[in-house]
């Protein structure tokens, strides 16, 4: 046993970490299967059985064969998995490629492509098992050189790969070292303890590629290690995938064929299902899908997740410059009142904060309370900001439930006094582009952040004093939309990114949640459930997480 | 004739002209940077100029204009940056696509609104022409998507005789039914009223004339008079109101083609104004604005040649 497994011995033992958040940690720091089995012994829980992953059938003897049929809205771009950056492309990436590891809808990390992870004796080195045996679509062998390749390639700053948004001041180009045919070592810029989570599907560019691999030739067809091989692309028809006769995974795929159907728009997917053209509609928007519940054709899995909106309030400018300005508006909001009406339950409240409850170690309410709808206290504090009668704009996004959430703002606040006009853009237009991005830019404003797979992921780039947007929006990937900056937050965000040790861990976490809610730069009312569709028939396929796709335990009876 | 056909050429040429430089200047000052949509918004400023400049963005309109007017002539639509792939096949393929959808739409809707205003026109004032009438208007305030999704639930996800999303249909006589007729209700719903009431004004306009009444007092059978006379008459404006339909039922079926997820041009029109894709959408909308200046060009001949009166005076 290393000592982050004994640390998180030492977690188990104390009882401060349930089982579940004991697999996540403990799947992070590639913990071996003895070392697991004694933790979980000491957590009370029993041996090392893994937490899903797809792997399992739930309904008897596995049946083989078949075409699994998915609807998802379409990726609008050409996909590449270096450069993508929508959920569309991803998805289509997915059914033919293989990450390092894989998280489960749990977010516990499962081996793929490497089937052990260790850091260094501090976490700025991450040394990487690589699967033996593994060959490309093509037949040509996978090795590590591949895996070089493939990081040296989504970190080069001329490729522009989307993932180096995640990879800022963690990664830089040429810091992964070939130790020898079976292991490679990652050289971080700084300690990063959840790097692992970097080269899974929650840093979705980090798919591995073959050494010659050029941007631009996926769609081609026949490019990846994973359970499917890409035959035809169309934007206009969708994906045709036949099954890797050669994957690695024992036994799998169970389908012997693949097909993505593109939609452009939720309605006609929610009609598809219904009527049986396809089988998994795998990122169900809870707006505009509610005839879905109702279906007894239909099974919908609702998990916990990590996305969310902000209720951004620049901390810079008039009128949110002072914090008892932002605090009034995060007290005049009815918390459980929004998750009922806007997802029928299906959310979790928000206290504030970025350490969503998914992630293990993340401050519960008893380490920093809850804040609830307090019409008075509201009134009050703006008083103490020295304004009596709030006139503000919200300027926001036609998305998903947001135009919604932006008309319960503006009834929720109207009796503590700030009255909210709306302007509700088109998406595009919202995010615009160049020096013109009103999300980065307006006073009071709500965007939509997808989730991701720690609490880092969210933090560095929304909430960090170096991601506040300059004045010409030329720093790409910064996007503190509240424009706040708190060097000590900065600080104790730092030291839990570098901390291995749980209970250091959570103390920091609990400290830099404590200001992050008492600075309220954004309120964060609640954390989205992720909702997965498939017909009746269809077993065996992942439930998350979030809109990730894991097919390769899929089977239609 | 012949003079009256080049003058309409003529002039068809010059609204060509005149609407292809519409049309790049408008999706040239669309809101939005060609090179930050290439690469994402993870790119520098600097890249994005350069991509820029590579691609020309950066030159003055009309140098812009020529250079793009005349490789388009020449058969050169470019490369759409969004999809990496040549803007003509993709173009001409989602245009023939919407040609077919629209065209089945055109032969289903039009001879039934002719035919339904025709028969309320000759029971003006009973009750059979009320019931067509206020039917027609009644399925006008219906919006296309309410009947598209209404159409898609009984006849689709219930009985299952249809699929959900249309393809596009093979030569097959029975695929194109099955892969055309549902999204075709919708849009009867929407023409039908329009084509039906301005068949039915036509013809009861007709009736009431001199020389119906001539017609009638000198004995001619009424059959004879229905069809060689009012008819005759009666449905100039109608075919009007066709002609300039073809443009919306080619191009502006965005939100059918979007709930019936058929590849249809308007849904890569709409996908490329949004999301920044100009030589697709220069190319795309000039298609249509080429075929709703040939559908005005043949209605105006047809005109002429239904009445004497059109190709004299000119």
């Amino acid at each position: 046993m290393n000592d982050l497994e004994y640390h998180l011995y030492e977690e188990a033992r104390a009882g401060r970490m349930t089982r579940q958040q004991l697999l996540v940690r403990a799947s992070v720091i590639g913990a071996s299967v003895p070392a697991l089995a004694a933790i979980l012994a000491a957590c009370g829980g029993g041996g090392a059985s893994s937490s899903g992953g797809g792997g399992s059938s739930s309904a008897g003897a596995v049946k083989r064969g078949g075409t699994g049929i998915f609807g998802i809205t379409s990726p609008a771009q050409d996909v590449d998995p270096v450069t993508m950056f929508n959920t569309g492309a991803i998805m289509t990436t997915q059914l033919a490629c293989d990450y390092l590891v894989f998280p489960d809808e749990k977010y516990v990390l499962q081996p793929r492509l490497a089937t052990k992870w260790v850091a260094g004796s501090t976490p700025d080195t991450w040394t990487f098992t690589i699967r033996q045996g593994v060959q490309w679509h093509d037949g040509s062998p996978f090795t590590v050189d591949d895996v070089v390749a493939s990081f040296d390639r989504i970190t080069d700053p001329k490729i522009g790969s989307a993932a180096l948004s995640a990879f800022a001041g963690v990664l830089s180009k040429g810091n992964v070292e070939k130790v020898d045919e079976q292991t490679v070592t990652f050289h971080l810029d700084r300690p990063y303890g959840d790097f692992p989570y970097l080269v899974s599907a929650f840093n979705y560019n980090s798919v591995v590629l073959p050494k010659n691999y050029q941007v631009g030739s996926f769609t081609k067809g026949g490019v990846g290690t994973g359970p499917f091989i890409l035959k035809t692309f169309s934007v206009d028809q969708g994906v045709t995938y036949t099954k890797n006769p050669n994957y690695w995974g024992n036994g799998l795929p169970y389908l012997d064929a693949a097909q993505i159907k593109y939609f452009a728009d939720t309605p006609p997917i929610v009609l598809a299902i219904q009527g049986g053209t396809i089988d998994v509609f795998p990122q169900v928007p809870f707006q505009g899908s509610q005839a879905l519940f109702g279906d007894s054709n239909i099974t919908v899995t609702e998990t916990p997740s990590s996305e969310y909106r902000t209720l951004q309030m620049r901390a810079d400018e008039e009128p949110f410059n002072k914090k008892e300005a932002r605090q009034a508006v995060a007290y005049a909001l009815d918390r459980p009142g929004l998750v009922q009406g806007l997802f029928d339950g299906r959310a979790d409240v928000g206290n504030d904060h970025a350490f969503a409850p998914i992630y293990p170690g993340s401050p519960t309410t008893s380490d920093v309370p809850q804040r609830t709808q307090d019409i008075d206290k509201a009134k009050q504090l703006l008083s103490t900001a020295g304004v009596s009668n709030l006139n503000v704009t919200l300027t926001t996004e036609q998305f998903l439930e947001i135009p919604q959430y932006a008309q319960f703002i503006k009834q929720m606040c109207a009796p503590a006094g700030i009255n909210v006009t709306l302007d509700v853009q088109p998406q595009t237009k919202f995010y615009g582009t160049g020096s013109n991005q009103p999300w980065l830019q307006v006073p009071f404003g709500i965007t939509d952040w997808g989730a991701r797979g720690t609490a880092g992921q969210t933090i560095d780039p929304a909430y960090l004093c170096r991601s506040v947007p300059k004045p010409d929006l030329s720093n790409s990937g910064a996007w503190n939309s509240a424009h706040w900056c708190n060097q000590q937050f900065d600080t104790l965000v730092e030291q839990f990114e570098a901390e291995v040790d749980e209970q250091k861990r959570k103390d920091l976490a609990i400290q830099a949640a404590k200001i992050q809610q008492d600075e309220v730069p954004d309120v964060i009312a609640y954390w989205i459930h992720e909702l997965r569709a498939t017909r009746t028939g269809v077993h065996g396929l992942a439930p998350g997480p979030t809109f990730h796709l894991d097919a390769r335990a899929m089977w239609k009876a | 004739m012949g003079r009256y056909v080049l003058r309409r050429l003529g002039l068809t040429a010059i609204t060509l002209v005149l609407t292809s430089f519409a049309v790049f200047a408008a999706a040239e000052v669309l809101p939005g940077d060609v090179g930050r949509t290439i690469l994402g918004p993870y790119a520098s400023q600097q890249q994005v100029d350069q991509v820029n400049h590579q691609l020309g963005a950066d030159d003055p309109l009309v140098q812009r204009y020529v250079t793009w007017a005349g490789n388009f002539i020449r058969g050169d639509w470019g490369e759409s940056p969004i999809q990496h792939v040549e803007v003509r096949p993709l173009v001409l393929d989602r245009l023939k696509n919407s040609l077919i959808l629209g065209g089945f739409a055109l032969i289903l809707i039009v001879p039934f609104s002719v035919f339904l205003g025709v028969i309320a026109a000759l029971n003006y004032g009973r009750t059979l022409d009320r019931v067509i009438s206020i039917a027609g208007l009644s399925f006008v305030a219906l919006p296309e998507f309410v009947v598209g999704v209404v159409v898609i639930v009984i006849f689709a996800v219930k009985l299952g005789w249809f699929p959900t999303s249309s393809q596009v249909p093979s030569a097959n006589p029975v695929d194109i039914v099955r892969q055309c007729l549902l999204p075709s209700i919708p849009l009867m719903f929407v023409l039908f009223g329009y084509i039906s009431r301005m068949a039915r004004a036509g013809t009861i306009e007709a009736l009431r004339s001199n020389y119906t009444r001539t017609a009638v007092l000198k004995g001619l059978p009424r059959r004879y008079i229905i069809l060689r006379h009012v008819l005759r008459n009666s449905l100039l404006p109608t075919i009007t109101v066709v002609s300039v339909q073809v443009g919306y039922l080619v191009g502006g079926l965005v939100v059918i083609e979007t709930l019936f997820n058929y590849p249809g041009i308007g849904q890569l029109i709409l996908n490329a104004a949004t999301g920044h894709d100009l030589p697709t959408l220069e190319a795309s909308v000039l298609m249509i604005a080429l075929l709703y200046t040939a559908a005005n060009f043949t209605a105006d001949i047809v005109t002429a040649l239904l009445n004497p009166r059109v190709r004299l005076a000119t």
